[in-house]
């Protein structure tokens, strides 16, 4: 008869490959000599990954007291040195982070961010952020859907990105994320008295806005290094309180989306892009509204963007314009509009 | 060899007749047929490393199994789920751990991906939660570090057998 033991290796990777890296660590390391070996082959333990994302959510793979206790004694100070990056659930975030000296940590996923562990992680006096104050150069966010109003959304992201750079300084790449579109928090800086923050190193940035302003407000040079800029935006409307200017040398790669309607294309997105006069990577989700306008088609993409970003390598679009019944007459036929596109590697117009 | 059907031959010497569709789920079994020319007229297909009670289980799922649709490709960023195993599937699985490590064997051998899934999920559940010790006591797994190390594996230890 086999037994487990006997399993080729091949086998127990298989079987392995069913656990996460949490449950591989906590229950076959020190198994024996042969297991440990396998683990030692098979985990990338530079990157420990405490949560798993499901469909909705992301959810703590710490199911126990016991495991948790083998983790923060036993197991983590023993391969904390190989610790490049940890992904948190975030009430587990104190109980992780003070469990050891970690001296390579460089990245941080804290997921389901809530106002009590927003507290802890921006606390100077805070033990284990002291310790990862300057060594912290990515970050990851996603928050807790526990907030009841928008105003306690809207304060609560004010004051975390106003803190998060006074207390990881050396940060290099921030993402706000999350598992859900409609989920998201987004950045809105139209009543924060406080936007102070700023970043001389910070070169990577994915977040969530309200509004084009806010986007405008994240260019307004308090990035200066800045290469890699995601944005997701509710609406696109001519810039009230920030002024679209300065050139963004650095900036190499953009992606703006926004789901919503907007009229605005020719105030708002042209004189955005011509400032990127080195963007290598251009990423545009849009949906416009056209009133008396002309259809954004490949003559004018050609002209509003191409033309004007001479660096430009990969350019990836998704443009819906939406017309209205009056104008139907003065929009060209889908073939015309297709003929426009000829150059260009992939197209389709429908 | 008589319609659509296939004789396959455990190492035992046992024959089994198998529907080609059913037998098919088997990329081993596939292989021969379609790309190195084997035809339902051979006599039989021998299968050296599957024993005749293991073959006999493995005829049994991939009856059951014959109109499911093909297995995802993997995927290593796929979602870990231990629990998507059908009832049926944790029915016929519940046999001792011999039978189903030569299952996972076999299913490895003949190729048949669902099969070799859903026994190697039900030994990540019989994994998971469970500490070192409880690990050896479940697969009668020998202890082989040295005195020392097992001193140091116990120092490690303590702090979370005195909790």
């Amino acid at each position: 008869m086999v037994t487990f033991n006997e399993l080729p290796n091949e086998i127990l990777l298989m079987i392995c490959k069913e656990l996460n890296d949490i449950d591989i660590l906590y229950s076959l390391r020190n198994v024996n000599e042969r297991f440990n070996q396998i683990i030692h082959n098979l985990l990338l333990i530079n990157r420990l990954t405490f949560v798993q994302r499901t469909y909705f959510h992301f959810v703590d793979l710490i199911s126990s007291d016991e495991i948790l206790y083998q983790f923060t004694s036993n197991i983590l100070p023993q391969i904390a040195d190989q610790i490049e990056w940890i992904d948190l659930e975030s009430s587990r975030m104190e109980d992780i982070l003070r469990a050891t000296n970690y001296n390579n940590l460089h990245g941080l996923g804290l997921y389901n961010i809530n106002e009590i562990s927003a507290k802890y992680l921006l606390s100077e006096a805070n033990v284990c952020c002291g310790r990862l104050k300057n060594s912290i150069r990515k970050l990851v966010m996603t928050f807790s859907n526990e907030f009841e109003t928008s105003y306690e959304i809207f304060l609560f992201m004010s004051n975390l990105v106003n803190e998060i750079f006074n207390i990881l300084p050396g940060l290099t790449t921030l993402v706000f994320s999350e598992v859900k579109y409609q989920n998201c928090f987004r950045l809105d800086f139209s009543e924060s008295p406080l936007n102070c923050f700023t970043s001389p190193i910070l070169q990577k940035l994915i977040v969530h806005v309200e509004n084009f302003d806010d986007c405008l407000y994240l260019l307004d040079g308090r990035f200066p290094q800045l290469e890699t800029m995601h944005v997701d935006l509710i609406t696109i409307r001519p810039p009230k309180h920030v002024r679209s200017e300065g050139f963004l040398p650095y900036l190499k790669r953009f992606a703006l989306s926004c789901r919503w309607l907007t009229y605005d294309y020719d105030e708002t997105i042209p004189p955005l892009l011509r400032r990127m006069l080195n963007l290598t990577k251009l990423n545009l989700c849009l949906t416009l509204g056209l009133f008396s306008q002309k259809i954004v088609d490949g003559n004018i993409i050609r002209r509003d963007i191409i033309s004007q970003l001479p660096k430009l390598k990969k350019f990836d679009f998704f443009i819906h314009s939406i017309t209205f019944k009056q104008n139907e007459d003065t929009i060209s036929s889908i073939d015309d509009i297709q003929r426009t596109f000829i150059g260009f590697e992939k197209s389709s117009v429908r | 060899m008589a319609g659509n059907k296939i004789k396959l031959q455990s190492n035992d010497g046992d024959t089994f007749d198998v529907d080609v569709e059913i037998a098919k789920q088997s990329a081993t079994i596939k292989t021969m047929l379609e790309d190195l020319g084997m035809s339902e007229e051979d006599d039989v297909i021998p299968l050296p490393n599957v024993n005749s009670a293991i073959l006999k289980k493995v005829i049994q799922w991939a009856t059951h199994h014959k109109d499911d649709p093909p297995p995802p490709e993997d995927d290593e960023n796929r979602e870990k789920n231990l629990s998507d195993i059908s009832s049926w599937d944790q029915d016929f699985l519940k046999v001792d751990q011999g039978t189903l490590f030569e299952l996972i064997l076999a299913a490895n051998y003949l190729d048949i991906k669902g099969l070799l899934d859903v026994t190697c999920k039900t030994v990540a559940n019989m994994i998971k939660g469970r500490t070192p010790e409880e690990i050896r006591r479940q697969f009668n797994i020998k202890n082989d570090f040295t005195p020392q190390e097992e001193e140091q594996i116990k120092k490690e230890n303590e702090w979370c057998e005195e909790k």
